[in-house]
């Protein structure tokens, strides 16, 4: 099998080249070109672009520029395109994203508006999230089907515009968390989130001693309230779960993980590598709707900046490893490997928690922060089908030129000319002078800077 | 089935004023806090379709200001359906587009959302007991909102007569599917003596018109009943059947008995009678009475039913199809004259069936 070919642009720009070029969201334009993207965007396809919005109160996620640019490529290459996320299954109590209104809040607060992509912004699976394409994959790993958000489902071609950065729940969140987990309706996401819920030692684990009960924790009552099969019971001093009800939706998890924190709730070994392959199933499923894999008609980029340990649903850290760029390809496996593989080689970042615990470059980090790997997703969409582990990565760098220039600067008249116009009708600089009354240079002389300089410092 | 007398708040178009002062004035009178539950999701329920109406976005932002004061949490919607129903190939892009152009947008805290999905498809089966359906496919956004306030921009209609708030109600707070059970009694057929050959109503969406022997002929088959092709007729060619209307408003009515048991609070229904065309072909498209102003009301039915007798209890304007039909005077049945259905049959079976009240109180409110 031939290698999946990645084009990656750093992030980092040479010392004083400040030109407009070397911006991050530009680099990834040109990607969009190297990668040959506008090849697979027919004229009149309708092209959803999936971004992860960031929960209320996070400032990690995407900026809305960055997104843009890839829009406007769209655009370019005669697409209809569309800017598209999904509500999401309620694992915290107070997440800005259940329904498509809260959704749609948390989204404008963030910038992420029409306004802001010249494009519709389009909550892909309808108001509570049901509305959804059923997908059959008679060959998954652990799921045999999957639910697609409908509007993704129906749109000719899907661009996934992904932050990478760390996840507690699948080890990583880049551009194959963005299908199996960002793609899929909220039944969907339960599907995944459930992977092995038959399975009774893959349910989550009770630490009853650690819970102090109504007297010791003020959050007992949203801890009783976020089951919604009623299992949890909270007594004076102690609680009560009945471990055959529940459905692992996380909700007390995330809850006595975050705001009561006591971690009486812990996840059970094993659980979170069954999740990763079930979001590799959910993932595949995405990208079989429409022949989309079939007819290549899926790309994705990755934004390796701010790679904080944990994902955009929460509030953000301190990043773990320092930035690395802008990766795109056509190979969602390939892609999030070159980014895991330059995870290892990197070093971490300071005062981050990959130094907190010692880390060195060419450690595995996101295994030793997590305690799994992020491989299984990586493998088990590599086994369906959807990619190639195998990959070379093409470097590109930014082309400084005119007609590169002309392509994405906010005018294609030089500002200079603009000026130029102006001063020939009223040369204000000239207009000016005359009335201007300044020190002569010569009297500021070397002799006067210093009297000046050791006159503040004894100020 | 006897009701008492639904109540009805009238605000006349008097003086130059502001249409959100307007709107605020009557909000005090209909006391919409009282209606509304704290911190319930409210839907403000828009028209956006291709239809070219006055879209009262003030009256939209003014009402939804006054919900976010009584703490309810109110947002902007419509179905996208509306669309989707003519134009197979349509989607949630031409919708806001289309709501873009009419300067319906998402604004500050208000955000615009689609009731039924981006796709037209996000419903929940609703049983009903009515005269001619047993079900329906309400959208599921409405499943936990306490109110709805529907905003209906009154206009002719051919399939019900007067457009109002049962309309709104019935046919714009379904998904695809609800409206296509609507809509699926409605076989339009084109009458060969009025016919010109002109091809115009050549649309179909669903490719149900043939041609043959000169003559285009809608396949009753395959049609859907979506009116596209009436719409363009100028000849006034293309012909619903009487017996077809009735069954379709005898559907509208069940619809609206479905839609209204999802809500726990009231419904406001906020009628705009302000640029009242034909909307049909045949006619030239102005206006056929003055504007007259606003009508709020909690009854469907009362509320249609005031906004028919205001316009037909007003002069009708010369050179626009009140003239070309003969009904200029005061109390001449406009709408029926010119659509060619009857509205008062609809109150009436929607009475019967507890809907609404067809008989009411008219307050006018004054503007100070």
């Amino acid at each position: 099998m031939a290698k999946s070919k990645i084009w990656f642009t750093s992030d980092k720009i040479k010392p004083g080249f400040n030109s407009v070029l070397e911006s991050i969201e530009f680099k990834a334009a040109r990607l969009f070109d190297e990668a040959g993207f506008a090849d697979i965007i027919d004229p009149g396809d309708r092209v959803a672009v999936k971004i992860h919005i960031g929960d209320w109160g996070n400032t990690g996620h995407l900026r809305p520029e960055l997104v843009r640019s890839i829009v406007d490529k769209v655009k370019e290459a005669g697409g209809i395109p569309f800017v598209t996320d999904t509500v999401i299954m309620q694992y915290y109590t107070f997440s800005g994203r259940g329904n498509a209104l809260q959704l749609m809040t948390t989204a404008y607060r963030h910038g992420h508006t029409p306004d802001a992509y010249g494009c519709p912004f389009i909550i892909a699976d309808g108001f509570y999230g049901q509305d959804d394409l059923r997908v059959e994959i008679p060959n998954g790993i652990l799921n045999k089907q999957a639910y697609i958000a409908r509007a993704i489902a129906d749109a000719d071609v899907l661009i996934s515009v992904a932050h990478y950065k760390g996840h507690p729940a699948t080890a990583v969140g880049a551009a194959i968390k963005n299908m199996g987990i960002g793609c899929q309706s909220k039944r969907g996401k339960y599907l995944v989130h459930l992977a092995g819920w038959d399975e009774p030692y893959s349910k989550p684990e009770i630490h009853p001693e650690r819970c102090p009960g109504k007297n010791g924790c003020e959050w007992w009552k949203m801890c009783e309230d976020s089951c919604t099969e009623g299992a949890i019971k909270v007594l004076d001093d102690g609680i009560q779960w009945d471990k055959d009800k529940c459905l692992w939706c996380w909700a007390h998890v995330a809850l006595c993980f975050f705001d009561a924190r006591k971690f009486a709730f812990t996840p059970a070994p094993g659980f979170n590598q069954r999740m990763e392959l079930a979001m590799a199933d959910a993932a595949y499923a995405t990208m079989i709707t429409k022949d989309k894999l079939k007819k290549g008609k899926v790309a994705f980029i990755n934004y390796a900046i701010d790679i904080t340990p944990w994902c955009d649903c929460f509030v953000n850290d301190r990043p773990a490893i320092p930035n690395f760029g802008v990766f795109a390809s056509k190979d969602p496996v390939a892609i999030d490997k070159a980014c895991i593989d330059m995870t290892t080689q990197a070093p971490p970042y300071p005062g981050g928690l990959a130094e907190d615990l010692g880390l060195k470059a060419g450690e595995e980090k996101w295994e030793k922060i997590h305690g799994f790997s992020p491989l299984y997703q990586i493998y088990g969409l590599e086994k369906l089908g959807g990619g190639n582990a195998d990959y070379e990565l093409i470097t590109v760098e930014p082309k400084v030129t005119v007609d590169e220039m002309m392509k994405y600067a906010p005018t294609k008249v030089p500002q200079t000319l603009w000026l130029r116009e102006m001063f020939k009708a009223n040369h204000f600089v000239r207009e000016v002078l005359p009335t201007v009354k300044r020190t002569p240079s010569k009297e500021l002389s070397d002799a006067v800077v210093e009297k000046y300089r050791s006159s503040l410092k004894k100020a | 089935m006897s009701y008492g007398k639904s109540t009805i708040y009238f605000l006349p178009f008097l003086g130059k004023k502001d249409l959100s002062v307007l709107t605020r004035e009557l909000l005090k009178e209909v006391d919409l806090p009282k209606l509304l539950l704290a911190e319930g999701y409210v839907p403000i329920k828009v028209q956006i379709d291709f239809v070219d109406r006055p879209s009262f976005i003030e009256i939209a932002r003014e009402i939804a200001r006054e919900c976010a004061h009584a703490r309810a949490v109110p947002y902007l919607t419509d179905t996208t359906s509306t669309i989707l129903l003519q134009d197979r190939k349509a989607s949630m892009f031409e919708w806001t587009e289309l709501a873009l152009k009419k300067g319906i947008s998402a604004s500050y805290d208000i955000p615009l959302l689609p009731l039924d999905g981006p796709c037209g498809s996000d419903g929940l089966f609703v049983p009903i007991i009515g005269k001619e359906l047993a079900a329906t496919y309400v959208s599921n956004a409405l499943l936990h909102s306490s109110n709805l306030i529907v905003l209906t921009c009154v206009t002719c209609d051919p399939l019900t007569g007067l457009e109002g708030g049962m309309k709104s109600l019935g046919f714009g707070c379904v998904t695809l599917e609800g409206k296509k059970k609507l809509h699926e009694v409605i076989k339009p057929a084109i009458l060969r003596n009025l016919c010109t050959k002109c091809g115009k109503c050549d649309v179909c969406s669903q490719n149900a018109i043939m041609w043959s022997f000169g003559y285009p002929a809608i396949i009753t088959e395959m049609c859907v009943g979506c009116m596209k092709c009436f719409f363009e007729c100028e000849e006034g060619a293309i012909n619903v059947m009487q017996r077809q209307i009735k069954r379709y408003n005898m559907r509208l009515v069940d619809t609206c008995l479905g839609v209204k048991k999802m809500f726990k609070g009231k419904i406001l229904y906020v009628n705009l009678i302000a640029k009242i065309t034909p909307h049909s072909a045949k006619f030239p498209n102005k206006p056929i009475i003055p504007d007259l102003g606003i009508l709020a009301s909690t009854d469907p039915v009362a509320i249609d039913k005031a906004s028919l007798d205001l316009i037909n209890n007003e002069w009708g304007i010369r050179g626009t199809a009140a003239e070309i039909c003969n009904v200029l005077e005061p109390g001449k049945n406009k709408i029926e004259a010119i659509t060619g259905f009857d509205p008062n049959y609809t109150f009436k079976l929607a009475e019967s069936l507890g809907l609404g009240s067809t008989t009411y109180e008219l307050i006018e409110v004054k503007s100070r």
